[in-house]
């Protein structure tokens, strides 16, 4: 720190380090005089045996330490004096940075946030998640409380194993009631998570245990300073959960949200009070419906863990034939990685080659200004200025452009990232919405791109202007490899242009794809109406007549075509899946062969949806829940099980029951657009009677009918909150975000890069014409013409837009390899695409190089002969 | 004047300390002293003397003070610190142990 202190008294110092040595010279010089010699040569001889008082303070000056610090000082200050005074170039510098940066940061953030950030416990590195293999497929898994006791108990690898499942809640302390977010836990949650409580103490085993005589909850820090303000006489008090009473038994450490990042739980409760809040999982011990964790011992390797829960799981049940695999836990569950992870890494690809586009174009402008300045450069270098002195002064000039450029970038990520994450939430509700707060890890990002930026836009016309050579060959020569050096830079920006011009095309028709394509049903015009009776403690039957009732009274209502109720709808907001077997059909040992989605549904569901019934009945009256189990089911699981074969009449088998088919309907894409799956339509009256969806088709606009229907709601019972209301094609829609985003986000990137691509090509055709403007002159003197002259420069920009599409071509199919994955109707390698984006991105060229040509024409040969 | 001999690499930090450890001293007094110790022998340039007084001062083996001088005018006094007598001791040490083995290998001949 010493150093630190010297650099803040240069001052006193330097005039210290100045006043010592002029005292060393009198005293020298008046020995001198005493030992007879005349002042004027006594002063000649100091002069000379001293040598230049510069040299001998600059020797001081390093021995203080300080000098390189004082030198990069100076330099900076020489920068923003050089920058002030070009101030167009600063500018273009300056927003083409700040928004590669920009982008680039916000980018990162959700990366971060989605992808890189683990949960905020104690060594999170040592939680680990459970999933399974089979017939080389691997899929997630849930278990239930017996299997996770009996993982616990057998498996000396784990410090602590426990299961969690996450639903909404209505939560009231009192009066009104609220949806939050809730996660059911298991007894060793806490202890295995090693979460503190904040206030009161946290569920363990015995309160999960004996919860079902005594049900106690744990609030997040969150709900409690917003419900609360933080107060602890919290600890103890009543709140109700779905209607039901519970003592609050504690607050969780602020910072803590859950098992299940980036979602944020507000209330947890005991996993055995499930039924409260899912009445279809009431009474059934042996059902699977917990995610599990674990945390490992230290030092237990993970095979060692894997080999041993395999044991304890087929010591338990001989029959399990999958393959179970332990895998990372440090970030929980996540489930928006699965959605937007893959986007995600492809938007950060697309942000990293626009900001190297932008670093192209920038070193473009930095090598055309290097040439203004190669007179100063020449003459410090011939002075003696060592090379690496002027390449460190002009790096610190390009590190205050990229500084300049990163602090504007940090201030617009924000205004992005916020603006993409109200896209991102715009369908979801406020307890599962994501959020990305400040962090360091970002900030540590966007300091590292900017230094990592300057270097690379600096570096290369730094070297290039201090060469040697620079005073020697001052002029030709320089200026010859200046050009080609400048052509090689748009050639870069061209090909990397296509990359992204080409990506975007392919993101933006597999849009238009997902958008256009035929869902199976009519999805405009139905509201979708959440409403759950058993959030107001209302089971079994009492909820089967409250829904019957809201049925009733919306078909009543004026407009409305249809009503009828689901278990799940096509957005995919909750999806059963559950295993057959068809007499006939022997399943392909591969997984999930055997097992389709269910869905349980009233009357009217298919008028509803506009979903046409092929052949057969729909359910009606006499499908109740004590009469013989049917099904309708779709044409896909018809020429999956029955070959295509008419199935009405005949059966399969479900657990117990033999269900007999009654129908076909066409098959329903989800949200997802993905291909209809096989699926299984059953009366709702003999499936669950909670969580249920009231579907209503309109006639007119759906959004008038939306206050009669909540109105039916609330005179029903009025603590019945509804979760949510939405027309099912605005539903449906937001299924689409994470294309959309990188459909329109990709579109808009190649745009930017295009037209920095296109100022490059017109920076360097500029450079070109004033370079050759008196050979034009000559040229024209003996006979060319003009458009001779013009044919010139278009060949040259052709070469180099030729040049950029030939290297550029093969990356951009090399690199739409790893989007695949996220195409839909349209390949990889799709040959128009590629061919349009080669179409537009000469068409930018023609753009760009339209004036320098205008301008090339317009030369007059008799002012050219005579330019310098 | 007898022949003037150049300083050995590396000496001059520790002459400067041996002198300025008799007494403070300002830069022209340090030349002056090493000269008339040395009998005219040893002569440092002021390019030399003053970069290693900074940097003396600035490893902490020196300390210095502005303070009037015989002429009546303000000179910069160097004086040792603690770790710098240290360091003279040390570098003593290895100046011996070295002329010693010098003086061994040239007594060989």
């Amino acid at each position: 720190m010493k150093w630190l202190i010297r650099l803040l008294k240069h001052r006193r110092l330097e005039a210290e380090l100045e006043k010592e040595i002029a005292y060393h010279r009198e005293r020298h010089a008046a020995d001198l005089i005493a030992s007879g010699l005349d002042p004027s040569e006594a002063a000649r001889q100091v002069r000379l045996e001293l040598g230049g008082p510069e040299q001998l303070k600059e020797s001081c000056r390093d021995a203080w330490g300080t000098h390189m610090v004082l030198e990069s000082w100076w330099d900076l200050r020489y920068g923003l004096r050089t920058l002030r005074k070009n101030r167009s170039f600063t500018a273009v510098a300056l927003i083409s940075l700040g928004l590669g940066i920009g982008a680039n940061t916000a980018i990162f953030s959700l990366v971060n946030a989605i992808l890189i950030e683990r949960l905020p416990v104690v060594e999170p590195e040592r939680l680990v998640t459970f999933a399974e293999t089979f017939g080389g497929k691997r899929a997630g898994v849930v278990w239930s409380l017996r299997t996770l006791d009996q993982v616990a108990k057998q498996d000396s690898s784990f410090d602590g194993v426990f299961g969690w499942f996450t639903r909404s809640i209505s939560f009231s302390p009192g009066d009104t009631a609220q949806w939050v977010s809730g996660e059911m836990v298991t007894g060793q949650y806490y202890r295995t998570l090693q979460v503190k409580p904040a206030v009161g103490r946290l569920l363990n085993e015995e309160d999960v245990r004996d919860a079902k005589a005594n049900p106690v909850c744990v609030l997040s820090y969150a709900l409690w300073q917003r419900e609360f303000s933080g107060d602890p006489g919290i600890v103890g008090r009543r709140v109700f959960l779905n209607g039901h009473p519970y003592r609050v038994l504690g607050v969780t450490a602020r910072g803590f949200y859950g098992a299940a990042l980036p979602l944020r739980f507000d209330v947890a409760v005991p996993a055995t009070r499930v039924a409260d809040f899912v009445p279809s999982l009431r009474d059934i011990p042996g059902i699977s419906w917990l995610y599990p964790m674990a945390r490992m011992k230290p030092g237990v390797a993970l095979a060692e863990a894997q080999r041993l829960t395999q044991l304890a799981l087929r010591e338990a049940d001989p029959q399990r034939k999958a393959d179970l695999i332990l895998e990372n836990g440090s970030q929980g569950y996540n489930p928006t990685r699965a959605d937007f992870g893959q986007p995600l890494l492809v938007l950060m690809g697309i942000v990293a080659l626009v900001l190297l586009v932008a670093c192209a174009n920038l070193a473009n402008l930095l090598v055309a200004r290097a040439q203004g300045r190669a007179h100063e450069l020449g003459v410090r270098l011939s002075l003696g200025a060592s090379r690496a002195r002027l390449i460190r002064q002009l790096l610190v000039e390009s590190l205050l452009l990229a500084g300049g450029g990163g602090v504007a970038g940090v201030a617009l990520s924000f205004w992005i990232t916020a603006t993409l994450l109200a896209y991102l939430n715009s369908g979801r509700s406020a307890t599962t919405a994501l959020q990305v707060p400040p962090d360091a890890r970002v900030l540590v990002f966007s300091v590292l791109v900017t230094i990592l930026t300057a270097i690379l836009f600096g570096l290369m016309p730094a070297w290039h202007a201090t060469r040697p050579d620079i005073v020697s060959g001052l002029k030709q020569g320089s200026s010859a490899s200046r050009a080609l050096l400048r052509l090689g830079l748009v050639v870069i920006q061209v090909a990397l242009s296509l990359v992204l011009v080409f990506g975007a095309g392919l993101l933006t028709r597999t849009l238009r794809s997902l958008a256009t394509v035929d869902l199976g049903f009519q999805a405009d015009r139905v509201i979708a109406l959440n409403v759950d009776p058993s959030a107001n403690s209302h089971g079994g039957t009492e909820a089967s007549i409250i829904y019957d009732e809201i049925l009733e009274r919306a078909r009543n209502l004026p407009n409305v075509k249809a009503a009828s109720l689901a278990a799940s709808t096509p957005n995919g907001s909750m999806s059963i899946s559950m295993s057959i077997a068809v007499p006939g059909y022997t399943p392909l040992p591969v997984r999930g062969d055997g097992v389709v989605k269910f869905n349980f549904v009233s009357p009217r569901y298919f008028e509803t949806l506009g979903q046409p019934l092929l052949n057969g009945r729909d359910f009606d009256e006499r499908d109740a829940e004590d009469s013989s189990p049917v099904a309708i089911v779709n044409d896909k699981f018809v020429r999956h099980y029955f070959d295509g074969r008419d199935p009405v009449g005949r059966k399969f088998r479900q657990g117990k029951d033999d269900i007999e088919i009654i129908a076909v309907v066409k098959g329903a894409r989800d949200d997802t657009r993905r291909n209809p799956v096989d699926t299984v339509y059953m009366p709702v009256k003999q499936g669950p009677a909670s969580g249920l969806t009231v579907l209503v088709r309109s006639e007119g606009d759906p959004q008038q009918i939306v206050p009669s229907l909540l109105g039916i709601v609330k005179s029903i019972d009025k603590r019945l909150p509804v979760f949510s209301v939405h027309t099912l094609d605005i539903d449906l829609d937001a299924g689409l975000t994470p294309q959309r985003i990188l459909g329109y986000l990709s579109g808009l990137f190649a745009a930017l890069a295009t037209f920095l691509a296109g100022i490059g090509l017109y920076g360097v055709l500029a450079y070109s014409i004033v370079r050759r403007t008196r050979e034009i002159g000559v040229r024209m003197a003996v006979g060319a013409q003009r458009s001779d002259v013009i044919g010139l420069f278009v060949r040259e920009s052709l070469m180099v837009m030729v040049a950029g599409l030939i290297l550029g071509g093969p990356l951009a199919l090399a690199s739409s390899r790893a989007l695949s994955s996220l195409l839909f109707g349209v390949a990889p390698t799709d040959p128009w695409t590629l061919l349009a984006s080669v179409l537009l991105l000469l068409l930018a060229a023609l753009l760009a190089t339209s004036i320098p040509l205008w301008r090339a024409s317009r030369i007059n040969p008799l002012v050219a002969l005579r330019w310098e | 004047m007898p022949p003037k001999a150049d300083l050995p690499q590396g000496t001059l930090d520790m002459l400067i300390l041996k002198i300025v450890a008799l007494e403070p001293l300002h830069g022209y007094g340090i030349a002056r002293r090493l000269q008339q110790v040395s009998n005219d022998v040893l002569q440092v340039q002021q390019g030399s003397l003053y970069p290693a007084l900074h940097r003396l001062e600035t490893k902490g083996w020196l300390k210095a003070e502005w303070k009037a001088s015989e002429t009546g005018r303000e000179a910069k006094y160097y004086a040792v610190t603690k770790s710098g007598s240290k360091q003279l001791v040390a570098e003593g040490e290895n100046w011996k142990r070295l002329t010693a083995a010098i003086q061994s290998v040239m007594r060989l001949v």
